[in-house]
């Protein structure tokens, strides 16, 4: 489990410029010399381990890949040398606050046992997704 | 860089896009094509610039093949300026400008070398775009992209220059600002430039030569003078033209379409 997500993470750090230069479409990538197809296929496939991993051990807790790159990106703009580390931190911060607020439910409110993370993350989660949606559909 | 072009043929599956083109651009010479739409002239471009693979023929740089160089020498070499850019994601000028520098560093590399800010900042000025470098790509006008476009280009540092349709979007002022500083570099740098273009008269005060594209088939090359006759125009783009001279050079005004015996006009 340490090696794997340890390996993944060097994986990642070759990464960041051919995703950067992914970003403005494939021809782009191809004249500067890097493979879209390759780059596409190795970042799918980190990203799905690397979440894979992480699921086997806390289980699921739906949004947070969605909100959490949306949010980074908004901070520190989009170059992934930066954005992919701080995306990991504001992943973590929101899962915790969000496990803040369920243990206060359970203590405020004795009555319902412990909610779901879940729970907590789809509420601001979800009309997150409705707002891309609605942006989408404008632009 | 020396850039022959030797019998190239491209087919986008059963539609011949280009068919034996052959042609030489030297170091420090602008060569510009021209054509009326899908004439070829993209397609030639992106075939140079190894997007497209041809189907025969060869583009040798300085005597060597360019499908056999790596993708990674390819990108130090030759820029090619992408009308179509993807900005579904939010960049800012600065970042994207940044990218063109990779290819001249080590993929693992983290930081970015002073040196290639500074050519950032250099190009930038001279294209007049540094107010822009922190505006997100996508909050651009066209006639501001443009730029920022041509910008990357510089910021490669390449030996081979592949623009196209570089005037558009752009006013009369920046127009000719901006081909006088792509002259200037080709000259001062050695680069081999090949731009397709449409506007003609833009051609004749650029060009050291003159391809005419039609049908996927070079129909005449030359000097701007030799090129721009009132017959070759008029059979390439099925237009009637007047030829205007001034300073010296042609300018070809449009007066009306040619009727074409099989569309059978508008009745």
């Amino acid at each position: 489990m340490v090696f794997p997500t340890i390996f993944l993470l060097a994986l990642i750090l070759a990464l960041f410029k051919p995703l950067n230069v992914y970003l403005y479409g494939d021809e782009y990538a191809k004249q500067l010399g890097f493979n879209p197809t390759s780059t596409r296929n190795v970042a799918s496939l980190v990203a799905a381990l690397l979440t894979a991993i992480t699921i086997a051990f806390i289980g699921i807790v739906g949004f947070v890949g969605l909100i959490a790159p949306h949010i980074a990106r908004f901070l520190i703009g989009s170059d992934h040398r930066f954005s992919t580390p701080i995306t990991a931190l504001v992943g973590a911060l929101v899962t915790l606050i969000a496990d803040v607020l369920v243990k206060l439910i359970s203590m405020l409110a004795r009555g319902i046992g412990e909610l779901p993370l879940g729970v907590v993350t789809s509420i601001i989660g979800a009309p997150f997704l409705a707002y891309l949606l609605v942006k989408r559909m404008k632009g | 860089m020396k850039i022959v072009v030797e019998k190239l043929e491209v087919w986008y599956d059963s539609t011949p896009a280009l068919r034996n083109a052959s042609f030489e651009i030297s170091e420090g010479e602008m060569v510009f094509v021209i054509g009326p739409n899908g004439s070829g002239k993209s397609t030639l471009l992106k075939t140079i610039a190894s997007i497209v693979r041809p189907k025969a023929g060869a583009v040798y740089v300085d005597g060597k093949v360019l499908s056999r160089l790596s993708p990674r020498d390819l990108g130090k070499l030759i820029a090619y300026i992408d009308p179509h850019l993807s900005r579904s994601i939010p960049t800012t000028v600065l970042d994207f400008l940044l990218t063109a520098r990779y290819p001249h560093q080590s993929t693992l590399s983290f930081s970015t070398p002073r040196q290639d800010l500074k050519i950032v900042e250099e190009v930038s000025k001279w294209l007049n775009i540094s107010h822009l470098l922190d505006r997100r790509l996508d909050q651009l006008s066209s006639g501001e992209l443009q730029r920022v476009l041509l910008a990357r280009a510089f910021v490669q540092r390449p030996k081979v220059l592949l623009l196209d349709e570089p005037s558009a979007f752009l006013d009369l002022k920046y127009r000719l600002e901006v081909l006088d500083y792509v002259r200037k570099s080709v000259k001062a740098s050695k680069i081999a430039c090949l731009v397709a273009i449409h506007d003609l008269y833009l051609a004749s005060l650029y060009a050291d030569k003159i391809i005419v594209l039609n049908n996927g088939e070079i129909i005449a090359a030359g000097t701007g003078e030799d090129v721009l006759r009132e017959d070759l125009i008029e059979r390439v783009y099925r237009v009637k033209v007047s030829l205007l001279s001034i300073n010296g050079r042609r300018i070809a005004i449009p007066l009306e379409p040619i009727k074409e015996a099989h569309y059978g006009g508008l009745t």
